[in-house]
C-alpha cells in the first residue's frame, strides 16, 4: 500500500486570467506533517482549498489515497477536515454546538454520545469550560482551538490548516504547535499546514515546501530548508 | 448592458436556488428545530409592526373613501370597499413589503456575513448542504408566516376601517352596518386571492434574500451592499408579481 496520502499532478489554477497555481506536482506522505511556506498572495490557501474541494483545479489531477479527488466528498469516502484562517465558527451557535455540528447534521451517534465526545475533545484542547459560550466571547487563540476541535470530532485522516497562527500571540502559537505535535505523535493523521511563519513551520514539520509565484521551489526536511541559501527564505 | 446581464444572472441564480430548495424539502424533518426558530423569529419581527400598518391603512382608507361616499349618501357601502381593498391588495402587498424590509434584509445580512467570514465554506467542507441547513428553514418559515400575517392584517385593517367609519361624524356608519356590508361584498375567494398572492411573495422574498446573501463575496462592505440589493430586488419582484398575479386571478375567476 502506498505511503502517499495526497498526490498533485501538474495542478494549475487561475483567477480572472491570473495564474495562481502553476503546474504544481508534489506528494504528501501519510501521517506526516507537511508545511507549505510562502509569502502572502503566493497561492498557499488556494492550493489548500483545492485539496478539500472548495476550488477545482483548471488542469491537472489531485489524487487522494490513489483516487481522483473529484470522486470524493471531503467527509464522504474518507475523512478530511479544514481549519480556516478565520476559524469560520458559526457565530449563532455555542462552542459545543459548533463542535458537534458535523455529528448532529449527519446523525452520527446519540445526542449524549455526541456531547460527551465533543466535551472530551474540548477538554484535551483545554477549552472545556467554554463549551456553552458563544464564539464572539472567545479570544482568537480559543476560537482557533474550537475550530481544531470541530475538525477532530470528524476523526479525520487528513487535516488541513490555513495559517493556524495568524493573528495569534507567541503563547497561543506555541499552544497550536503543541496540538499539532501531539496529533503527529499519534501517527494516524496526515497534517498539511499552510503558513508564512518560518519558525512555526520548523517547530512542527516533517517536510517543508516553499511556494512562490504559484510554484514549489524547494521541498525537504526542516534541516535541508534551514541550510538552503534560497533568497526567498529571507523574504518570508 | 452589464446591468441587464446582472439582472438576468440574478434571476437565474434565484431560480436555481428555488429548485435546490424544493429538492431539499425531503430533508425537512432534520431542519424542524431551525424551522421553528425561524417561525418565531419572523413572527416576533413582524407582528407588532404589521398591526400598526394594518390599523393605519384601514383607518385612512375608511376616512378618505367614507367622506367622499357620504357626499353622495352612499356611506353605507364603506364596509365592502374597505374590506375588499384590504384583503385583495393592501394587506398582501404591505405585509410582503414589511417582510422584505424586516425579515428579508436580516436573512441577507446573516447569510452574507456567513459567506464573507467563510462559515458557508466551513459547512461545505463538513459535507453540510447550505441549502438544507440555512435556506430551507427560512424558506418554509417565510411561506407559513406571510399568509398568516396577511390574514392578521386583513382583520386589523377591517377593524381600523370600522372604528373610523363609526367614530367619524362625517361618515357615521355603525359597526354592525360596516360589517354587514363587508360580509355581503367580501367573499371567501377574495380572501383566498390575497393569501395566494402572499404565498408567491413569500417565495420571492425568501429566495431573493437567501440567494443574494449566499453569493456575497469580499469584505464587510459587501454585507451592506447585499442587504440593499436584496431589499430593492424583493420590492421590485413584489410589485411585478402583484400585477401578474392580479391579472391571473382575474383570468381564472378568483377575483
Amino acid at each position: 500500500m502506498s505511503d502517499v496520502s495526497i498526490k498533485l499532478k501538474e495542478v494549475s489554477k487561475s483567477f480572472d486570467g491570473k495564474l495562481i497555481i502553476d503546474t504544481i506536482s508534489c506528494d504528501f506522505i501519510k501521517n506526516k506533517v507537511h508545511a507549505i511556506l510562502g509569502k502572502s498572495g503566493t497561492g498557499k490557501s488556494v492550493l489548500l482549498k483545492m485539496l478539500i474541494g472548495l476550488f477545482k483545479p483548471d488542469s491537472g489531477k489531485i489524487l487522494i489515497n490513489g483516487k481522483e479527488a473529484e470522486h470524493y466528498k471531503s467527509v464522504g469516502d474518507f475523512k478530511m477536515s479544514y481549519i480556516f484562517q478565520s476559524s469560520a465558527l458559526l457565530n449563532s451557535l455555542t462552542v459545543l454546538d459548533n463542535v458537534t455540528i458535523f455529528l448532529d447534521e449527519h446523525n452520527v451517534d446519540e445526542k449524549e454520545s455526541r456531547v460527551s465526545k465533543a466535551l472530551k475533545i474540548l477538554n484535551e484542547l483545554g477549552i472545556k469550560d467554554s463549551a456553552n459560550k458563544m464564539p464572539s466571547e472567545l479570544s482568537g487563540g480559543m476560537r482557533k482551538r474550537v475550530a481544531i476541535a470541530r475538525s477532530l470530532i470528524i476523526e479525520p485522516d487528513i487535516l488541513l490548516y490555513d495559517e493556524p497562527t495568524s493573528d495569534l500571540d507567541p503563547i497561543n502559537t506555541k499552544t497550536i504547535s503543541q496540538i499539532i505535535n501531539k496529533l503527529k505523535a499519534r501517527g494516524d493523521i496526515t497534517q498539511i499546514v499552510v503558513t508564512h511563519d518560518i519558525g512555526f513551520a520548523y517547530s512542527i514539520s516533517d517536510t517543508i515546501s516553499i511556494l512562490d509565484n504559484g510554484q514549489i521551489l524547494i521541498t525537504g526536511d526542516p534541516d535541508l530548508i534551514k541550510s538552503s541559501k534560497n533568497p526567498i527564505l529571507d523574504s518570508i | 448592458m452589464n446591468t441587464i446581464l446582472a439582472i438576468i444572472t440574478g434571476i437565474g441564480e434565484s431560480l436555481n436556488l428555488l429548485w435546490l430548495t424544493i429538492k431539499s424539502i425531503k430533508y425537512f424533518g432534520s431542519s424542524m428545530d431551525k424551522f421553528i426558530f425561524q417561525l418565531f423569529d419572523m413572527g416576533n419581527r413582524t407582528v407588532p409592526v404589521a398591526a400598526l400598518i394594518a390599523l393605519s391603512i384601514g383607518a385612512v382608507l375608511a376616512l378618505q373613501t367614507g367622506i367622499q361616499l357620504s357626499n353622495y349618501g352612499m356611506q353605507d357601502k364603506i364596509g365592502g370597499i374597505v374590506g375588499l381593498s384590504v384583503c385583495t391588495e393592501l394587506a398582501p402587498v404591505m405585509a410582503a413589503i414589511l417582510m422584505a424590509g424586516r425579515v428579508g434584509s436580516s436573512i441577507t445580512a446573516e447569510l452574507a456575513s456567513m459567506s464573507v467570514y467563510e462559515e458557508i465554506a466551513a459547512l461545505k467542507t463538513m459535507n453540510i448542504d447550505p441549502v438544507r441547513f440555512l435556506v430551507l428553514p427560512r424558506f418554509l418559515a417565510c411561506l407559513i408566516t406571510l399568509p398568516v400575517l396577511v390574514i392578521y392584517m386583513d382583520l386589523i385593517g377591517w377593524l381600523g376601517g370600522s372604528l373610523v367609519s363609526s367614530m367619524n361624524q362625517s361618515i357615521s356608519v355603525s359597526l354592525s352596518s360596516f360589517y354587514n356590508d363587508l360580509s355581503q361584498v367580501v367573499t371567501f375567494s377574495d380572501i383566498a386571492a390575497g393569501i395566494i398572492k402572499s404565498v408567491f411573495f413569500a417565495i420571492a422574498i425568501s429566495i431573493t434574500s437567501c440567494s443574494i446573501g449566499l453569493l456575497a463575496q469580499g469584505g464587510p462592505r459587501e454585507i451592506g451592499h447585499s442587504v440593499t440589493k436584496s431589499v430593492v430586488a424583493s420590492f421590485i419582484s413584489i410589485l411585478l408579481l402583484d400585477y401578474v398575479l392580479t391579472r391571473f386571478l382575474i383570468l381564472v375567476g378568483i377575483l
